[in-house]
């Protein structure tokens, strides 16, 4: 769990949403990191997007912290197909709540 | 019928009720009686009898009904011939055909000779035995008794033809002759009498008999007809003589017909007719053979045996008649001659008095001719000059010959007299188109020769030369040569037969048949020319090569001339040489055949190579008659084959054909064979006559002729032509009137005579005969060479073997096939002794079509008789009617439940939306119809149900000319509703399959297991699914699972009927005990009441997975093996004792117990794994062991697939295999950490790796993961920041017998979630959508939740 796991990157352009990319394991020990980083880039824009694809665990927590930040701006997620994260969204509900979209990876 | 058998009362019969019939003998029976055409069945070693409406008329109306009686009681007559035949198929099984047997029957209260084509076939039973045999039949006594009686009549044909016509023939040899042929073949006419009657006599004198052994008893008082019988026959045709007198029958010879010897009871009485007389010259009495009834065709068959025999008298008596004619014209002809001889010198006067004014009359320039009277002064002028030479040349030869004549010696310049007389002669040569080339020497001075004479050996050596040569050149040479003067006459010419040579100077030979510009001559001009050089003291001498040429040679001694000087040459004499030789060869005339016909009645060609005797003729006739003219034999063949005249009037000696060659011509055409012909010669000898005459010429007359007698000869001939020509007519009337085709052929095959029936059959004009073969008829070796070659090969068998019957395919010139049954059989015809072929033909393509469709059904039937699956079926079933109709397309759909979308079968795939809407269509229809037909390409859809609920249909698309469509729907009505039967029989099958599928589902283990397990099982019986072998895999609570492997005694069903009841029991025992001693134990007294339980070996296990132990007990079974992580082997083999119920008593068992380590592989299995031939069963045990050694480390779904593929024997498993495996999980979990948020991720990868150690697969192990990452993170993080101590979380798993135990606890304070709203309650719900039970119990002194996740192996 160091810095390096999440990231900001602003939007170029217009068309550009801010997107936050997050890497390796959520999980209570570092999800309130990851909420502010969420936070902080949906103040910025209107829509954000969040890259998940690169995160091979995260639990309620995280859940908690992207329906919270969901519900003041538009947001995309970037998931990979299989795996827990895909598992997590669909019996959370939050796949209805924002948009998915399947990695490229 | 079909109606009949379903009501007769079966159950009485030796058959049993039909619901007991064997499948194969219902199939045969659904055929036979769907056919039309004859067939029978004989079932069972009793051979009892079924058979069809078209086989009643051969069984004989007495006989029926006859279902389902032994043959032998419905057939005893024939048993001993049919009997031996049925026993020997029912015995081998081999099919049996016999053609055209005997097989007397008992139909019509008569023994009747009858035959019959039929084959036995055996049908097999489901057993495959023969169960009975299926015959097919067909009479064909007409057939056979017509072929027998024609041939008869061609033979009495051929024998009385031959007795007529021998020196010294009358009624008597000819009836002996005819009576002779009879006895060859007695079978009809048993016995045969002739008797003739003198004017007034009371009884009748015998002429000829034969199949009677007595002949006191024909000629003894009261045998012998009286005038009872002339006077009836006189009257009619004849009559039937029934009762014949007792002594008669006796009389007759035995051995007469095959069928046995009863003594006739009738005989035919009919008349011998002659030719021209009103009353008969005799009588025929002829027996009727007891076997057969004198029908219609019967009776007709004597009428024809009497007409041959009359006909022959007739023949007989005119032949002697023309015998004494041709002896008499023979005799007038010698009074003749003489008078002639006599006479002739008297001719010279008027001759001269003839030629002299009419050369004047040519020659007057005062009153010249017209050009028509020229023309006819003319023709006087040149046959009176033509006269008078033949005239001077023999009044010359009879006073030669009289030695009355010398020569009138005076000086002659031969040299120049010869050259003016070739020069004279030259017009004529040239107009011939040969060339004259002369090589004529001076001689040393003028000779002492008669001129005269001269002048006529040089002229009729140059005659004789333009006339027999056609093409190429003519040389004269003369020279001297030492005293001998050579005068040679050297032609290209055809020559002479080297045997004619010696005659060639003898008085009046002639060389006949030769090629030549002209045949008049009397044959004494050579003659003449020897005589006339012999009175010269010289010598004439020829050499010849046939079709190469000629060279006369006169040599005369010179004779140097004393006297005076030569006289000025004479060639005015003579022209009547040069005038006749010119006469050969027109000048550009019309050719003589090309004039107009004028239309009269009849017409007459005359065939005279004389021009003028051709015109003169041709004149005298056109007033009555339509004359057409020829100058040769070949022409007027050739007018005669074109027009057809009523009688053709020719001379004998003509150039390229003469007389007798254009007769032989004529009578071996059969279109031209009845002409009448009249042959006119001047060679009034009676070797001529009687020549033409026995050459079939009708009349003769000799030149000179009368005006009147030509006129008379030509009218009585062409009146009794006439007459001739109606008994023809009469014979027109009675060939058109048969049902059946006829036709009449020469040795080619051309057709010259036929009926109206053939060109019915054909659809061919009847006015283009004469058809050459083949005729248009004949499929075409190109479009149909089948066809054509079936054709070909009876054409060229009837041309080898004389006749034969056959059954060929004819294109009808519609288009359509016609098949006809044609019988045919080669005569000779009496006048030219050609080959001629009679035939008959009849349409047999109904009979051909059933029997076809027959076969096409049974084809059909015996196609689809392996299908037991309608999916397969309905492929084959459209396959085959794709072959047989030659189809574009088949649909085939069943529709099941209330599914909208049917199951489709489809040749070819996809199936096209049309078919498919025909199918759909037909679906609910009653019968196989035609739903739709287009002109274009004669497309038709046919479509049939398959079924009576509309739940399958069948439909296809064909091409198939109208007059074709409906034989083809009615064998496709045949086809699916054979099909239809199928179907249904399939249905039941597939149902009945499916409920055994489920029951033996039922008995066999369970499919889903625990995890860690994983099952195997092979029956050794297809296509059971059970054997005698069984695993079982019990649950018997949370950490215990029951394990057993058994296998019964035997394989296949029985097996698994004894095996389904242990297992049950076994399973039973287990749940209750949980003890595998004490289920086994019981499972004895349990085998003991189960027949075939006995020496069952079991293996009974319960696996303890919480404290990895296993407790077992063996029922002599094969001891299953453990093999450990680490590749320890061990045997389970310490509790082993005798098999099931092997022992009386029951004993307990004892019971073994080992522990197993993380990881450990159990094996138990059933010696079907391991057996091998010739091997022990330890042998096969350490291969097992070490396969599970080498490959331990798979997942046990794998590690099963990999000991199934690598123990199976090269051959397969041949026994019942049973496999089970089981993987031992590794130990609980068990993680001790601080709960804080930093554990969280350690204690994730711990469990981590735990559960890939555990052989749980990766999804699952996601879920697991997460359910338990949530339970942690809520003790953290509501326990673990309230709590007023430290707080630990601990966290376990492990594998019991359900499935993953999970337990999170922790010491803290957990608040209950319902108090809790929001995004918290994401955490249990998550728990809860992860896993398959979730178990929260909070305390004052902590929280624990309890996961449980099923697993399944």
């Amino acid at each position: 769990m160091t810095e390096s796991q999440f990231e900001i990157s602003a939007a170029a352009t217009d068309k550009h949403q801010p997107t936050v990319t997050a890497i390796g394991e959520i999980d209570l020990a570092n999800v309130s990191e990851f909420q502010d980083l969420l936070a902080k880039a949906a103040a910025s824009a209107p829509a954000i997007t969040v890259d998940l694809s690169g995160v091979s665990y995260c639990d309620s927590a995280a859940v908690r912290a992207l329906f919270s930040v969901a519900a003041i701006t538009e947001m995309t997620l970037v998931v990979a197909n299989r795996g827990p994260i895909k598992t997590l969204l669909g019996i959370s509900g939050l796949d209805r709540v924002v948009k998915v979209k399947a990695s490229d990876r | 019928m079909a109606a009949r058998m379903a009501a007769f009362d079966w159950s009485a019969s030796l058959l049993g009720p039909v619901r007991t019939w064997p499948q194969s003998l219902r199939t045969a029976v659904g055929i036979c009686l769907s056919s039309r055409y004859p067939m029978v069945i004989w079932w069972g070693p009793h051979l009892v009898l079924l058979y069809n409406d078209a086989w009643v008329p051969i069984l004989g109306p007495e006989k029926h009904p006859a279902l389902g009686r032994p043959g032998i009681d419905v057939s005893p007559e024939i048993w001993h011939i049919i009997g031996r035949q049925l026993y020997s198929v029912l015995q081998t099984g081999e099919a049996t055909f016999s053609e055209n047997q005997l097989l007397p029957a008992m139909r019509f209260g008569y023994l009747e000779e009858a035959y019959f084509t039929y084959s036995y076939s055996a049908i097999r039973d489901e057993s495959g035995a023969v169960g009975g045999v299926f015959t097919a039949v067909s009479e064909t006594t007409q057939r056979v008794l017509s072929e027998r009686r024609l041939r008869l009549l061609r033979g009495l044909g051929e024998s009385t033809a031959l007795a007529a016509t021998r020196a010294g023939a009358n009624m008597a040899s000819v009836c002996a002759a005819a009576l002779q042929t009879l006895a060859d073949d007695r079978a009809d006419i048993p016995f045969a009498v002739v008797y003739a009657w003198e004017p007034g006599e009371p009884a009748g004198r015998l002429v000829a008999a034969m199949g009677v052994s007595e002949r006191p008893v024909l000629e003894g008082p009261g045998a012998s007809p009286g005038s009872a019988w002339w006077d009836a026959v006189r009257r009619g045709a004849g009559m039937v003589l029934k009762p014949l007198p007792a002594e008669w029958g006796r009389g007759v010879q035995p051995g007469a017909n095959s069928v046995g010897d009863a003594p006739p009871t009738t005989a035919v009485i009919l008349p011998v007719q002659v030719g021209g007389q009103d009353e008969p010259a005799a009588v025929l009495v002829a027996g009727v053979t007891p076997y057969r009834n004198l029908d219609d065709d019967f009776r007709g068959f004597f009428d024809l045996v009497a007409a041959q025999i009359s006909r022959a008298v007739s023949d007989a008596e005119s032949y002697q008649t023309q015998r004494r004619r041709a002896e008499a014209l023979a005799e007038l002809d010698r009074a003749k001659s003489e008078f002639f001889a006599n006479v002739s010198h008297e001719f010279r006067t008027p001759l001269t008095l003839i030629a002299g004014p009419a050369q004047d009359g040519l020659d007057d320039g005062g009153e010249p001719l017209g050009p028509a009277q020229r023309q006819r002064m003319e023709v006087i002028r040149r046959n009176a000059g033509r006269l008078g030479r033949l005239v001077d040349d023999m009044l010359d030869f009879a006073r030669i010959e009289a030695g009355k004549r010398q020569p009138e010696r005076e000086p002659v310049d031969l040299a120049v007299a010869t050259h003016e007389l070739c020069a004279s002669f030259a017009p004529a040569v040239e107009r011939a188109g040969l060339v004259l080339r002369t090589d004529i020497q001076p001689l040393p001075g003028p000779m002492a020769v008669d001129a005269g004479m001269w002048e006529k050996v040089v002229l009729n050596l140059l005659s004789n030369a333009v006339k027999y040569t056609l093409a190429g050149h003519i040389e004269v040479g003369l020279r001297e040569n030492y005293g001998v003067v050579t005068f040679s006459v050297r032609d290209t010419g055809i020559g002479i037969p080297s045997q004619e040579l010696p005659r060639v100077f003898e008085r009046f030979h002639r060389i006949r048949g030769r090629a030549a510009r002209s045949h008049e001559g009397a044959g004494i001009g050579l003659a003449l020319v020897a005589e006339l050089v012999r009175l010269h003291d010289g010598s004439v001498t020829v050499e010849s090569e046939e079709g190469v040429g000629s060279t006369f040679t006169v040599r005369l001694p010179y004779r140097a001339s004393d006297f005076g000087v030569p006289a000025a040459p004479r060639v005015d004499r003579n022209t009547a040489y040069v005038d006749e030789a010119l006469q050969w060869s027109p000048p550009d005339t019309a050719p003589a055949g090309a004039q107009a016909v004028p239309a009269h009645d009849a017409s007459v060609l005359v065939v005279e190579d004389n021009p003028d005797m051709r015109a003169f003729i041709s004149e005298l006739l056109t007033p009555y008659w339509r004359v057409l003219q020829a100058p040769d034999g070949r022409e007027g063949l050739a007018l005669a084959r074109k027009h057809r005249p009523d009688l053709v009037l020719t001379d004998v000696m003509m150039p390229h054909l003469d007389g007798f060659g254009l007769l032989a011509e004529l009578r071996g055409d059969p279109r031209t064979a009845s002409m009448p012909v009249v042959f006119l010669s001047a060679r009034a000898d009676v070797e001529a006559a009687v020549g033409g005459l026995a050459a079939g010429a009708d009349d003769y007359l000799p030149k000179p002729f009368s005006t009147v007698e030509l006129l008379a000869r030509v009218r009585s001939n062409l009146e009794m032509a006439r007459f001739r020509n109606r008994e023809s007519e009469f014979r027109r009337a009675l060939v058109d009137s048969m049902q059946e085709g006829f036709f009449l052929t020469d040795g080619d095959g051309t057709i010259v005579e036929s009926n109206h029936s053939l060109f019915e059959l054909t659809g061919f004009d009847p006015a283009g005969v004469p058809y050459p073969w083949p005729q248009p008829w004949v499929p075409a070796r190109d479009s149909d060479p089948q066809g054509w070659s079936i054709n070909e090969s009876a054409f060229a068998q009837c041309r080898r073997d004389g006749g034969g019957y056959f059954t060929l395919p004819f294109r009808h010139r519609d288009g359509h096939t016609v098949w006809v049954a044609c019988s045919a059989a080669m005569v000779t015809d009496p006048h030219s002794s050609q080959r001629l072929f009679v035939g008959t033909l009849r349409d047999v393509t109904a009979e051909r079509l059933t029997s076809q469709r027959d076969a096409v059904l049974s084809g059909f039937a015996a196609a689809l008789a392996g299908d037991r699956w309608t999916t397969t079926l309905l492929t084959h079933a459209a396959e085959q009617l794709r072959t047989v109709f030659n189809a574009t397309g088949v649909v085939a759909a069943q529709w099941t439940g209330n599914v909208a979308d049917p199951m489709v079968i489809s040749l070819p795939a996809p199936a096209p939306d049309h078919l498919l809407a025909v199918v759909e269509t037909a679906r609910h229809q009653p019968a196989a119809a035609v739903i739709s037909r287009t002109t274009d390409r004669d497309t038709v859809l046919l479509a049939a149900p398959l079924d009576a609920t509309g739940a399958a249909a069948i439909g296809m698309e064909l091409h198939v000319a109208e007059h074709a469509l409906a034989e083809n729907q009615h064998l496709f009505g045949s086809l699916t509703s054979h099909l239809a039967q199928a179907l249904v029989g399939a249905r039941e099958y597939e149902q009945t399959r499916a409920v055994a599928l489920t029951l033996q589902h039922a008995i066999l283990g369970p499919t889903q297991l625990p995890h860690g397990f994983a099952v195997r099982y092979t029956p050794a019986v297809e296509p059971l699914e059970v054997g005698g072998d069984w695993y079982d895999v019990i649950g018997l609570d949370d950490d215990r699972i029951g394990v057993v492997v058994g296998d019964c005694v035997g394989r296949g069903l029985p097996a698994a009927a004894v095996m389904g009841q242990l297992r049950s029991a076994a399973q039973a025992l287990l749940l209750r005990t949980s003890a595998p001693g004490q289920a086994l134990t019981a499972l004895d007294s349990f085998a003991q009441r189960v027949p075939a339980a006995v020496c069952t070996t079991v293996f009974c296990a319960v696996i303890d997975v919480a404290n990895s132990t296993v407790c077992y007990s063996s029922a002599g079974h094969p001891p299953p093996i453990a093999v450990a992580a680490d590749g320890s082997e061990r045997f389970l083999d310490q509790a082993q004792s005798l098999p099931l119920a092997a022992t009386k008593t029951a004993r307990p068992r004892r019971e073994g117990r080992i522990t197993l380590a993380p990881g450990t592989t159990l094996l138990a299995y059933t010696d079907g794994l391991i057996e091998r031939r010739r091997e022990s069963l330890t042998d096969g045990v350490k291969r097992a062991a070490e396969a599970l050694k080498n490959e331990r480390h798979r997942h046990p779904d794998q590690l099963a697939d990999y000991l199934m593929k690598e123990l199976a024997p090269p051959a397969g498993y041949d026994d019942d295999v049973a496999v089970l495996l089981y993987r031992h999980p590794p130990p609980a979990l068990h993680v001790e950490l601080p709960a804080l948020t930093a554990s969280l991720a350690p204690m994730r990868a711990q469990l981590r790796d735990w559960l890939t150690g555990a052989a749980v697969d990766p999804e699952t192990a996601v879920d697991i993961i997460l359910a338990v990452g949530e339970a942690a993170s809520n003790a953290v993080e509501h326990a673990g920041h309230r709590a007023s101590h430290p707080v630990d979380l601990a966290m376990t798993a492990r594998i019991t017998g359900v499935g993953l135990r999970l337990v999170v606890a922790d010491n803290g304070c957990w608040r209950p979630p319902a108090a809790e709203p929001g995004y918290r309650g994401h955490g249990i719900s998550l728990m809860k959508a992860l896993v398959d039970t979730v178990d929260i119990k909070a305390t004052d002194h902590g929280t624990t939740v309890d996961l449980l996740k099923e697993l399944h192996a």
